[in-house]
């Protein structure tokens, strides 16, 4: 269990973590075999526990496969009706400023029911944190299309794949709340090869010790298999998120950046400052490798989905599940579900 | 006691009293009782107690927020209370209707909390402005499932004082959300007031000791087994759980979990229904009124004693549970029991089921968005006594 044990540059600095964390309950998780849950459930649970937070944490969960978080995660907990988990967020910290709250959601949950909350709690910089586990599908009630469902991916409820007329196009939320200045760090992270789970872990851990700063609203997106509800196997899940959900979610930080303070707007009215025009702040948008501070081994190539710096739409037919590539930067990689702890070459 | 800590009073403490408008006067209520947390959504007619307490809570320490609707307003209010906080929402129809689901979820996991529904004429946006007890049924029933339900209704601007700080009071006792009801005359009025003018309210069990519904600051402090972030490790759901706040599926165990719910209303009746009767005993016709409508009852009481007719009032303030026991009473020695409400007769059907085996329950509903005038529900008594004499 050396998965993390690379040397880290600035507030992600921690020790190694070798052993089973203590905000882990040692059960057995009732996630179907291959989903994303435990894995991401792991990593939250070690950074709570590196961090030393995990007796004032207070986690709210959403509805859905989500929820059943509460059997494995050995903390305060609350669950909220179906998205609300952002608005009571905001009133636990709130009320108690010295506990670490976060949320743990789903996509159906976070950016279909719950958008209005999810994108006022960025709006207000709540310091909290939130955990999107998107697995492109609603996978607790069955598998129907989901907001985030791909367009031509298949559903209970769009069998013939998602048809961008009749239901519209996927919803990308972090980079939705990119535009919101009270979001101060917002991460795509996969949990399907060791490299994305080391690289998820310090996602989820820097998004911890923002919190801790009092820096404000950040958000870890997750992409997760649900290989039931795809009717795939569980390596083909893999495999699908590789190579194609996250060309449409490319990986990497979407943003980072310091709190925006607009004091020095109320400060000097938008006419004596000639900065005002163009909003008087900028935030930065961390895109490059270069700017990659967590020091994270592979990246995915610049995403796929971006072109000329415009989004286009990219459809699952893109992807065959019979010719699997053996070339290119993913094929690598090559591991599969569920090898979240197995030991990792170091690249130097 | 000393109830006026709060600065907006402290300043003006010199006078005898104060013209205070009604949805003000349930702000000072609640800060007085100890609520420290508010999050909220603009909405006529009780956005006034929004702006109050956006002034005054962070005077005393508190924490307001304004939220991007309802649901998220309620939703904050829940989590903050299961801090430990007192917290309490305002509201009117449309957002009390946006509500429903987080109430009962604060049903279910027993959480503090007060909703203040200034109700508007409905249904839908309805009409803003004018005043109506359409919600009355909802503040009952509005959220799914089997669950209790404690409804305050206030008549005037010493009810939203006093009658918001019982609420604070009977949600921290009972670990239920208290919707406290109100209408579009009741939140706008202005009237003198003072603490000692208020009215007094009677329980089955004697008078009701307004003195206590002050919240002791040790009150609050105290933890209870699921406060989050007290080292307990609790778990707070939505779901059917058992003692250890985990979700069960347990037939016995969710059919006693749920009528603990209900029993530790129910079963306090004695202490819930606050209740004043006019003219006691000495009434053919009872009228039985709650909120602005028990003004005007009491107006008409005044005329029917001019004219020697035999009525009395029966004013309500809790309106769930159902007090059984005093409607009972009343019913057992009036021949008729006339309902004047703003809705179409909504109580009256409650009252109905209580009351119908001994006496004739007589709905006076009006719906056109104006109050009922004393002068209205006097000719009515008239019509019913003149049954009676010819009889």
């Amino acid at each position: 269990m050396d998965w993390c044990t690379e040397g880290t540059p600035s507030l992600v600095t921690a020790p190694v973590v070798t052993r089973h964390p203590r905000a882990l309950e040692s059960v057995a998780t009732h996630y179907c075999p291959g989903c994303g849950h435990g894995i991401t459930q792991r990593l939250l649970a070690n950074a709570l526990d590196e961090l030393g937070v995990r007796e004032r944490t207070v986690g709210v969960a959403a509805i859905g496969c989500s929820v059943l978080i509460y059997n494995y995660l050995d903390v305060d907990f609350q669950e909220l009706p179906h998205g609300r988990a952002p608005a009571g967020a905001t009133g636990i910290k709130r009320a108690r400023p010295d506990l670490v709250v976060f949320t743990y959601q789903g996509d159906g949950d976070l950016a279909a029911i719950g958008t209005a909350e999810i994108v006022h709690a960025a709006a207000r910089s709540e310091n909290i944190t939130v955990i999107f586990v998107n697995n492109c599908v609603y996978g607790m009630t069955g598998g129907q299309m989901a907001p985030t469902t791909l367009v031509g991916q298949r559903s209970e409820t769009c069998r013939e794949g998602r048809d961008p007329k009749l239901h519209g196009y996927p919803v990308r939320v972090a980079e939705m709340l990119a535009t919101l200045d009270g979001a101060v760090y917002l991460e795509r992270v996969s949990v399907t090869h060791p490299e994305n789970v080391k690289a998820a872990y310090r996602a989820i851990r820097k998004a911890f010790a923002y919190q801790l700063e009092d820096r404000g609203f950040s958000l870890v997106e997750v992409l997760s298999p649900c290989p039931t509800n795809w009717g795939m196997t569980p390596s083909e899940a893999v495999r699908w998120i590789d190579e194609v959900v996250s060309r449409y979610y490319p990986l990497g930080v979407i943003k980072d950046c310091a709190p925006v303070h607009f004091a020095h707007l109320l400060e000097h009215p938008p006419a004596e400052s000639p900065g005002a025009k163009l909003h008087g702040f900028h935030y930065e948008t961390v895109a490059g490798p270069e700017a990659d501070e967590s020091g994270r081994l592979t990246r995915p190539q610049q995403p796929f989905g971006r072109r000329g710096g415009r989004w286009t739409a990219i459809s699952s037919k893109d992807f065959q599940p019979e010719s699997r590539p053996e070339s290119g930067s993913q094929a690598e990689s090559g591991g599969a579900a569920g090898s979240a702890g197995d030991p990792t070459p170091e690249d130097p | 006691m000393e109830l006026w800590h709060t600065h907006l009073l402290r300043e003006k403490i010199d006078q005898d009293s104060l013209l205070v408008q009604g949805n003000r006067a349930c702000a000072l209520g609640a800060l007085d009782a100890g609520v420290r947390f508010f999050a909220g959504y603009p909405i006529t007619p009780s956005s006034e107690i929004m702006e109050t307490l956006a002034r005054e809570l962070p005077l005393v320490g508190g924490v307001f927020l304004q939220m991007e609707d309802e649901i998220a307003s309620i939703c904050a209010c829940i989590g903050a209370s299961l801090t430990g906080e007192v917290a309490l929402t305002a509201t009117s129809g449309p957002g009390f209707s946006l509500m429903q689901e987080a109430l009962g979820y604060a049903v279910i996991s027993e959480a503090p909390l007060v909703v203040v529904n200034v109700m508007r004429m409905g249904p839908s946006t309805g009409r803003p402005t004018t005043p109506s007890q359409g919600d009355v049924m909802q503040a009952r029933w509005g959220t799914h499932g089997d669950h209790p339900a404690i409804v305050l209704a206030a008549s005037n601007v010493a009810d939203m004082y006093r009658l918001t700080m019982a609420a604070v009071r009977f949600a921290q006792r009972f670990r239920t959300p208290v919707t406290l009801l109100a209408d579009e005359v009741v939140g706008h009025m202005r009237e003198s007031f003072s603490p000692e003018l208020a009215g007094r309210y009677r329980l089955t069990s004697g008078d009701f000791d307004f003195t206590e519904t002050y919240i002791h600051p040790e009150m609050v402090r105290e933890v209870h087994p699921h406060q989050l972030g007290a080292l307990r490790h609790p778990h707070v759901t939505g779901l059917i759980h058992d003692e250890t706040g985990f979700p069960t599926n347990d037939p016995k165990k969710s059919e006693q979990f749920l009528y603990e719910l209900h029993d530790k209303v129910v079963h306090h009746r004695d202490e819930l229904c606050l209740y004043d009767i006019k003219n006691e005993g000495r009434g053919r016709v009872c009228i039985l009124a709650y909120g602005s409508c028990a003004r005007s009852a009491r107006a008409a009481l005044r005329l029917a004693e001019q004219e020697g007719l035999p009525v009395e009032v029966l004013h309500l303030y809790t309106l769930f549970p159902l007090p059984v026991e005093i409607v009972q009473k009343v019913a057992r020695r009036v021949e008729f029991m006339l309902i004047p409400e703003l809705n179409l007769g909504q109580y009256a059907r409650e009252v109905r089921k209580m009351a119908e085996n001994w006496t004739t329950v007589v709905s006076m509903g009006k719906v056109d968005g104006t109050l009922i005038a004393p002068q209205e529900i006097l000719e009515r008594v008239e019509e019913l006594v003149g049954k009676y004499e010819s009889i």
